[in-house]
């Protein structure tokens, strides 16, 4: 059975992956700290974003068929790798209940006031245990399926929006320290591309993964960009009281009230997005906690994930607000970390002739 | 049962698929349905009477039947709070109150003497209400406003939307959602426009209904509530003063939609805004065609003491702006695409010379002038009110932003900006 993903899979994933937490609450929360110059903000953390994948790629030329796992093993020794893979989970878990907790809220506004936590959990983790235990390809398989659809959708919500532009957003109207706290407070909603570290191995060498990538990733960038500038276009000085930017650049004209919910297709958009990019990270969680436990199966890794996630979301102890909260405030320094230095260290940290063995 | 296990065993995504529809399924058959649990809220009304919020909700009523035909429903509760009005309207209702489906959000003159916007922001960030709704004021009871909408829609289809989407497309300057009001509140200027749709005694212009409504403080309201009123309510009020009206009529109310708008500043009510004066303000806005321009004393070598009436069918507008000796100076150039629709004179051969394309220089000179003094107008009252819904100030800020930013220090308030203003506007006209 093939355990890789093809090279256009991979490419398909970055750019599905770089959609998540962007497009709904951020617009919104960047413009609370620099007004429409969110737009730039957005930009720079793309280019950091793209940073990611460029080091991905490095490293992917520089070990082929190697895990990241073992490459860390082999820059640092099995303790180091085990303590940063441990950092990698907890950030992974974190990334997912941000993100179940950001698409509840937006399911639970725009869709469904009455809806509990209960029938969204049970919605997402039947599925999200089913696609972690059937492997990374089925998944990306799936992905590649509705991805012509999802993208389809993206651009006719930007195409509608043009219907509602008006004026050009007031731009450099914020002050540099403005956009660098910006910048450094919403990392969190970043570094989605270290999804890729860890299935570094799994995806296909091919001297098209490099173009392929790229392609994708500025294609979904674009579109990013073009959701952030007709948002700040539209909303001006009340951008921010929206907070489903891409629901509420297609409703917002009174114009089209009379068509109905058009936000529906806003909807369909977040659903796909949101199973695919929390498979993913609990995919990635999955990956981690078998290199942190060895001697665990998948399946009890499945269900420790499960009873960690029940736990957490029925508690409370992470809500949406909390979630952001420690975003804003704890997420950024580990992501220094993980984002730039951990890929860092292992393109250029040397130990000795060990590499070859890798070769 | 084999082949199925062997199935199951196979593709593990049958099992989640069983879960969800065993989860989901009976569920979804057992609940009721929606309407059963939520009211469908067309439209939304809040007043208050001193210290009591008054929510009063049009909400469609579905049941079967087969004439296609459509029920609603006035609803209206108090509380201290408007949360508690809400929950006490749900009360009363046996439902949920889901303003997802609200297209209209209605204030009262008496709810305008504060400032509107906490209680727009609880129904726009905590009820639900879309952002995209259209808000509208009117000067009398919300109740009964209420009533006539349902009794007006039941008699002759007309509905609040279809009139606020007509005054929002072709007679307002700007639209008049509840974004498009919070976007002004919260701007520099800090001012906004909302529709104006008052209810009125019979003997002025309007939509009656045959059922009589006694709402005594309309006619009070008429009088005292407004500065300004539009002209085809005042030649009206002139022609029935003289004319007398049956005791029937008197209790007759009237929707009277005459394209006002009120300034809303601060969240506050400022002034009326007739729809005369409006036309002035809309030769700032490419949006509106369709403007009409009376040119009364026409004299050059084809017409003698002519009325002539133009249509607009299209403008263009080029402006832009510039700080002359550290003045703000605002430069408009505006191309009127015209059809002349109407001509009328003493002479009865003044229709052979109707020609739809006919200008003449004396044409040219009465446009000009007449476009500038209703542009004089609008700006008299808008310089008066210090309300900016031009977008003005935005204007200089986007693109003279250091020159502004350094008169904004001398004037001190961007609501002053619009005051110190020169406009310098040129009309020129062109047969379509």
């Amino acid at each position: 059975m093939i355990k890789t993903i093809s090279v256009r899979q991979t490419a398909i994933i970055i750019s599905i992956l770089l959609f998540a937490n962007k497009i709904l609450v951020l617009p919104s929360l960047l413009y609370e700290v620099s007004k429409a110059d969110g737009f730039f903000i957005i930009l720079f953390l793309l280019s950091l974003e793209f940073l990611i994948l460029l080091m991905f790629l490095r490293l992917k030329s520089l070990y082929p068929s190697t895990s990241f796992y073992d490459i860390l093993k082999l820059k640092f020794g099995t303790f180091l790798a085990k303590f940063f893979y441990i950092l990698l989970a907890i950030y992974f878990f974190y990334k997912i209940m941000l993100l179940f907790n950001i698409c509840y809220m937006y399911f639970h506004v725009q869709v469904y006031i009455d809806a509990s936590y209960y029938i969204f959990i049970f919605a997402f983790l039947v599925i999200i245990n089913s696609s972690v235990l059937r492997g990374i390809r089925p998944i990306a398989r799936s992905i590649e399926f509705f991805y012509g659809f999802i993208l389809f959708c993206l651009i006719f919500c930007i195409a509608l929006s043009i219907a509602n532009f008006d004026k050009f957003p007031i731009f450099f109207d914020s002050k540099l320290v403005n956009f660098f706290d910006g910048s450094f407070r919403h990392l969190f909603c970043f570094g989605d591309m270290l999804i890729l570290l860890v299935l570094i191995d799994k995806v296909d060498s091919n001297n098209l993964l490099k173009s392929k990538s790229i392609l994708y990733f500025f294609t979904s960038a674009v579109i990013i960009l073009s959701v952030y500038f007709m948002f700040y276009s539209i909303f001006d000085y009340t951008a921010f009281l929206h907070k489903n930017a891409i629901s509420d650049i297609i409703t917002f004209s009174y114009r089209f009230i009379d068509l109905g919910r058009l936000d529906i297709i806003a909807v369909i958009i977040i659903m796909f997005l949101a199973f695919f990019q929390l498979c993913l990270y609990a995919y990635a969680f999955i990956e981690c906690f078998i290199k942190i436990f060895s001697k665990l199966s998948v399946v009890y890794s499945m269900v420790v994930f499960d009873l960690l996630f029940i736990f957490i979301v029925f508690t409370s102890l992470i809500d949406y607000l909390v979630a952001i909260k420690i975003g804003v405030s704890i997420i950024p320094y580990l992501s220094i970390f993980l984002y730039f230095l951990l890929p860092l260290f292992c393109i250029f940290v040397k130990r000795g002739g060990n590499d070859d063995r890798f070769f | 049962m084999t082949g199925f296990f062997k199935l199951v065993k196979k593709t593990p995504m049958i099992l989640a698929l069983i879960f969800i529809l065993l989860f989901f399924f009976p569920t979804a058959i057992i609940a009721p349905s929606e309407s059963v649990n939520n009211s469908i809220v067309t439209a939304v009304g809040i007043d208050k009477n001193e210290n009591d919020y008054e929510v009063t909700l049009l909400t469609f009523v579905s049941y079967p039947n087969q004439t296609y035909s459509e029920k609603y429903q006035v609803l209206t509760s108090t509380g201290s709070s408007l949360s508690e009005a809400l929950t006490k309207a749900g009360l009363q209702l046996g439902k949920n109150i889901s303003l997802f489906h609200t297209h209209t959000a209605v204030l009262t003159q008496n709810m305008l003497q504060e400032d509107v916007v906490s209680s727009l922001d609880y129904l726009v960030r905590v009820a639900s209400l879309p952002q995209s709704c259209i808000l509208l004021a009117t000067n009398t009871n919300v109740k009964d406003f209420m009533e006539y909408i349902k009794n007006l829609n039941t008699e002759s289809d007309i509905n609040l939307e279809e009139l606020s989407f007509y005054n929002a497309n072709y007679i307002n300057w700007n639209n008049t959602t509840i974004n498009a009001f919070l976007d002004g509140y919260y701007s520099p200027v800090k001012c906004s426009l909302m529709s104006y749709f008052p209810l009125r005694a019979s003997d002025i212009d309007g939509i009656p209904i045959e059922e009589s409504m006694e709402i005594p403080e309309i006619e009070q309201t008429a009088e005292n509530g407004s500065a300004s009123q539009s002209s085809s309510g005042t030649e009206n009020d002139q022609q029935s003063g003289g004319g007398g009206s049956n005791s029937k009529e008197q209790n007759k109310i009237e929707l009277v939609n005459d394209g006002n708008v009120l300034i809303i500043k601060n969240g506050k009510q400022g002034r009326e805004i007739s729809r005369e004066v409006l036309r002035g303000i809309n030769w700032f806005n490419t949006k509106t065609t369709g403007a009409v321009l009376t040119l009364e004393d026409i004299n050059d070598e084809n017409f003698e003491n002519a009325r002539l009436v133009y249509r607009v069918n299209k403008k263009q507008i080029k402006d832009f702006v510039e700080y002359e000796n550290g003045s703000p100076v605002y430069n408009m150039s505006l191309k009127l695409f015209v059809t002349l629709t109407e001509v009328n004179g003493d002479k009865e051969d003044l229709m052979k010379k109707h020609e739809p394309s006919y200008i003449s220089d004396k044409v040219q000179e009465k446009v000009e002038e007449l476009v500038k003094s209703q542009i004089r107008d609008a700006l008299d009252i808008l310089i008066e009110q210090k309300a900016d819904v031009l977008g003005i100030y935005d204007k200089f800020y986007r693109n003279r932003r250091k020159e502004t930013k350094l008169f904004l220090d001398k004037i001190g308030r961007p609501e002053d900006f619009i005051s110190n203003v020169v406009f310098k506007v040129s009309v020129s006209i062109f047969p379509n």
